[in-house]
């Protein structure tokens, strides 16, 4: 009693007056809220209701003995939180064979979600459900609901606690709903690892936590956590050493207290430290560092401003006397600025201009950009505009825009009124149609040498391994809708040399011999050399054949073809490779393994929150046949995060620990960190195990990918972005 | 093992660090960041055809700004992209196009920075970026009467809990500030500012 007599004296102390807008100064870079010791949004190591912005991707780590953890978390959505948890336990051994991990403690991968009920209402708490441990072994297996409501400045978290959380349990409610609720027999349900079992979800008795995160004034931010732990260390972990598991040493020190107290003082708004006393004995710390890619330009701002026509009056009297000189300008301005002119034509009172371009991820702007110019040179009788684009030769998409909306709204970014009568449409490409085609020297190379890193972690062999590498990159562009693409890589410096798993896979080894590839494939390697040929054979369709060396794993000859309907939210193809495995040395060699696989591919784009669905169904690599599935979402900022999974037709069994292919990955655009525009994207995929199962080819330049803006869609979502 | 991870994040803080620096630093979008500090050099000021300050914002970021208007002792201070620092006898008194700005609402109730007068007064003053209202307490006091007159604003936030002190050089003949050191908005670092008069 003295100690909640306490805890209220000193919330009801810390507690004031509240006053809109200087709060942002009282307490700043109190934006987020922090991450708790699982790695999830919470207090110290209990959860909370409380949810970041959709598009932030954060990465937490802390050490709270015995455990340290390393979490990766996505919020795809502002009502749904993922994340990865990678935990080694310190009592533990990763394996009982000297031989096979060394002095290794264990390493526990698992997933965690949550789910945002009930959004915060001015009288009524959020209130969110979660699952801890949800595909994994199951050591921290736990469920909650929780709610969080905000006072001033203290953030109250109210919650009830299923399995790891349910210390002091009461009889679980649920038993009203179903008797099965009551017993969680977790061995009924267990696996060897790797599926989602919700056998055993919110079953067992209920454990009650609580606790407040409060804002300090005036103190840069800083907050002080207090919680009452409802965690049961008897359930959690390897609580008692070899008892508990064969590979445990030693017991975990049992708490002597449940009140656990902390603070976590924000360095920057994205970047947090935190420092928990807990359990009434231990000492943890952390950090979390967080960024939000939901809007645009998340990080920094671009400079990259459009370039100014110096003198427009002087060129449209120029352009004025004839559409040769129109055109030869259009060339002059363009190709500079990134958007190379490939035909041109004057139509009446309508200039068409058809470009390509690689470095705007959105078509709105660089649409934009290129009818800015236009608009700046063209003579006043030009009346109307027709912007095409080609990727690869295929022609993509046509934007018919009244000069006069476009120039008349400029002055003042009225980008909707702009944008009111463009008409969008697909691009049939035919250069004869165009009277003015500049020649394009070809073969047109382009280039850069880049550092790159290769890594494997998580292994028993060893936590984390690394090969520094220098890649040369090239396009080699033999007309427009022939190429070939390569990056031939050297290594600079690695430590693979400790890698000796070897694949116990019952499949064709198609990619558990990735030790293999990383330590043969420590000196110059071909990492891929790709042919690319690209036709439209009709309208909507899209074709492309390749031949070459297409990953690191495999090469040979296929193609694909796509169906993608402009209007549509939806794409349907097919692709066909006959494929052989390369040498380990990712040389020019081949082993003897060769296989036929191919799918059919479907794809929805949901236009609002801009998800996509994929499914690639057919046969996979290693001959399994099965669906593929994933989920991602793309955010302004050009961001995308998802998640996937496979099922095909062996069992379990055969597709050995981890039970079937699943994991999640996020592509951030480079141009996020720097204040100009580049397309190029920066890749994390993580799937907890490499197993030969579902495994399917990669190569460059997917149908899908290269006619993206062959969607009306894929435009339609950045005119915000054509006055930029 | 996960000490090497945490080893390997740190270093990808580096550069995050730098980003964040970039987002706090240069209050002003044109602000030249390191090397290329702009030295008042004689040359330098020669080249100039108007009167200019140059913003010091600490840590090499810094930037010109040329005057635009004098209306009534108030100068108008612009930069190249069109943002504003707008002074009253060397102190600025609003900004406008910055990333955060700051209006005195009052500042014409107080005649300051004369040799004769130490005095105290209450600065009313509209934070924006985010928008909050505040009162500074101030008190300015002459503290050098050397080849110029330094000045000495000691300044209290009481909802801030904060607490600094400005400082304006000032010509002993002409009165008119020559440089300055200045706290403009809680979310900044102090500004530094030179005045170089071309009338």
């Amino acid at each position: 009693m003295r100690l909640i007599y306490y805890f209220l004296l000193l919330i009801l102390t810390l507690s004031g007056q509240i006053f809109a807008g200087i709060n942002d100064y009282i307490y700043p870079k109190s934006a987020y809220p922090s991450y708790s010791n699982s790695g999830t949004i919470g207090l110290i190591q209990m959860p909370s209701a409380r949810m970041m912005p959709a598009g932030s991707i954060a990465f937490s780590w802390s050490d709270s003995d015995p455990y340290q953890r390393g979490s990766f978390i996505g919020t795809p959505f502002d009502w749904f939180e993922a994340s990865y948890q990678y935990t080694d336990i310190n009592n533990a051994l990763y394996s009982l064979t000297p031989s096979f991990s060394g002095d290794q403690t264990y390493k526990d991968k698992s997933f965690d979600a949550k789910v945002l009920l009930f959004k915060e209402t001015d009288y009524l708490p959020a209130i969110a459900a979660g699952v801890r441990d949800m595909a994994g072994t199951g050591v921290f297996s736990s469920e909650y609901l929780v709610a969080s409501k905000k006072f001033g400045n203290i953030d109250f978290t109210f919650g009830l606690g299923w399995g790891a959380y349910s210390d002091n349990g009461m009889k679980n409610p649920l038993t009203r709903i179903d008797d099965n609720f009551e017993v969680r027999d977790v061995s009924e349900n267990s696996t060897q690892g790797g599926e989602f079992n919700l056998g055993y979800f919110y079953s067992g008795k209920v454990g009650v936590f609580g606790g407040a995160e409060i804002y300090l004034p005036n103190l840069n931010g800083t907050r002080l956590k207090i919680e009452y732990d409802s965690t049961d260390y008897e359930l959690e972990g390897f609580p008692y050493g070899e008892q508990s598991f064969n590979f445990a040493f030693e017991n975990v020190r049992q708490p002597s207290s449940k009140i656990n107290v902390g603070f976590v003082y924000p360095v920057f708004e994205s970047f947090h430290l935190k420092l928990n006393y807990i359990k009434g004995h231990t000492l943890s710390f952390g950090f979390a560092f967080n960024a939000n890619f939901g809007p645009k330009d998340p990080i920094i701002k671009k400079r990259d401003k459009h370039k100014k026509i110096i003198n427009p009056k002087a060129y449209k009297e120029v352009t004025g006397e004839s559409n040769d000189n129109l055109y030869r300008v259009s060339l002059m301005e363009l190709n500079p600025r990134g958007f190379p002119v490939q035909d041109a034509d004057v139509d009446g009172e309508t200039l068409k201009i058809v470009y390509a371009q690689s470095k705007h991820r959105s078509w709105a702007r660089s649409t934009g950009r290129v009818l800015r110019v236009l608009d700046d040179i063209a003579p006043e009788k030009i009346t109307k505009f027709e912007i095409s684009n080609i990727n690869g030769g295929l022609g993509t998409y046509t934007a018919k825009v009244n000069r006069s909306d476009f120039s008349n709204n400029k002055q003042d970014n009225l980008y909707k009124l702009a944008v009111k009568n463009i008409e969008l449409s697909e691009f049939e490409y035919n250069p004869d149609e165009f009277e003015f085609s500049p020649r394009a020297e070809m073969p047109a190379l382009f280039q850069s040498i880049v550092p790159t890193f290769r890594t494997q972690f998580g292994g028993p062999d060893g936590f984390f391994f690394g090969n520094l590498r220098l890649d040369y990159k090239g396009e080699l562009l033999l007309s427009k809708s022939l190429s070939i693409k390569t990056a031939i890589s050297q290594g600079i410096a690695n430590n693979f040399g400790e890698l000796k798993l070897k694949s116990d896979s019952v499949l064709p080894h198609v990619r558990t011999d990735i030790v293999q590839y990383l330590k043969q494939g420590t000196g110059l390697t071909v990492n891929h050399l790709q042919l690319d040929k690209f036709l439209k054979p009709a309208k909507s369709f899209y074709a492309k054949a390749s031949l070459g060396l297409f990953e690191q794993m495999f090469g040979g000859v296929g193609g694909e073809i796509l169906y993608r309907p402009f209007n549509a939210d939806w794409a349907i193809g097919a692709e066909l490779w006959k494929v052989k495995q390369r040498e380990y040395d990712q040389l020019f060699q081949f082993r003897d393994y060769e296989t036929l696989t191919g799918h059919i591919n479907f794809f929805y784009k949901e236009p609002r929150t801009q998800v996509l669905i994929m499914l690639k169904g057919g046969r996979f690599l290693a001959e399994d046949s099965g669906i593929h599935f994933d989920f991602s979402r793309r955010f302004k900022s050009g961001a995308r995060m998802g998640i996937f999974f496979a099922q095909t037709d062996i069992s379990e069994f055969e597709f050995g620990e981890g039970s079937f292919d699943k994991g999640f990955y996020f592509f951030i655009p480079v141009e996020t960190f720097f204040d100009k525009y580049s397309k190029g994207s920066a890749g994390f995929g993580l799937r907890p195990l490499t197993r030969d199962g579902a495994a399917f080819l990669r190569h460059r330049n997917t149908l899908y990918g290269v006619t993206d803006q062959a969607q009306a869609h894929t435009i339609n979502r950045d005119w915000d972005d054509i006055y930029d | 093992m996960i000490k090497k991870l945490f080893l390997l994040f740190l270093l990808l803080l580096q550069s995050c660090a730098f980003i964040s620096y970039n987002q706090i630093v240069p209050l002003i979008k044109t602000a030249t960041v390191g090397d290329d500090d702009v030295e008042l050099s004689d040359e330098f000021i020669a080249q100039q055809s108007y009167s200019f300050i140059r913003v010091d914002l600490g840590k090499g970021a810094n930037i010109i700004m040329v005057l635009q208007k004098i209306n009534d002792g108030i100068y108008t201070w612009i930069s190249n992209e069109g943002e504003k620092i707008i002074t009253y006898n060397g102190k600025i008194i609003r900004t406008s196009g910055l990333i955060y700005n700051i209006d005195i609402i009052n500042f014409k109730d107080f005649k300051y920075f004369s040799p004769s007068n130490n005095y105290s007064g209450i600065f009313n003053v509209m934070l924006k970026d985010p928008s909050a209202f505040i009162e500074q307490e101030f008190v300015i006091s002459l503290i050098d009467e050397g080849e110029n007159l330094l000045f000495e604003e000691n300044m209290k936030v009481d909802v801030l809990n904060s607490s600094y002190s400005n400082y304006y050089w000032l010509d002993r003949k002409s009165g008119m500030p020559i440089k300055t050191k200045q706290k403009i908005h809680p979310m900044l670092p102090k500004l530094r500012i030179d005045f170089v008069y071309k009338y």
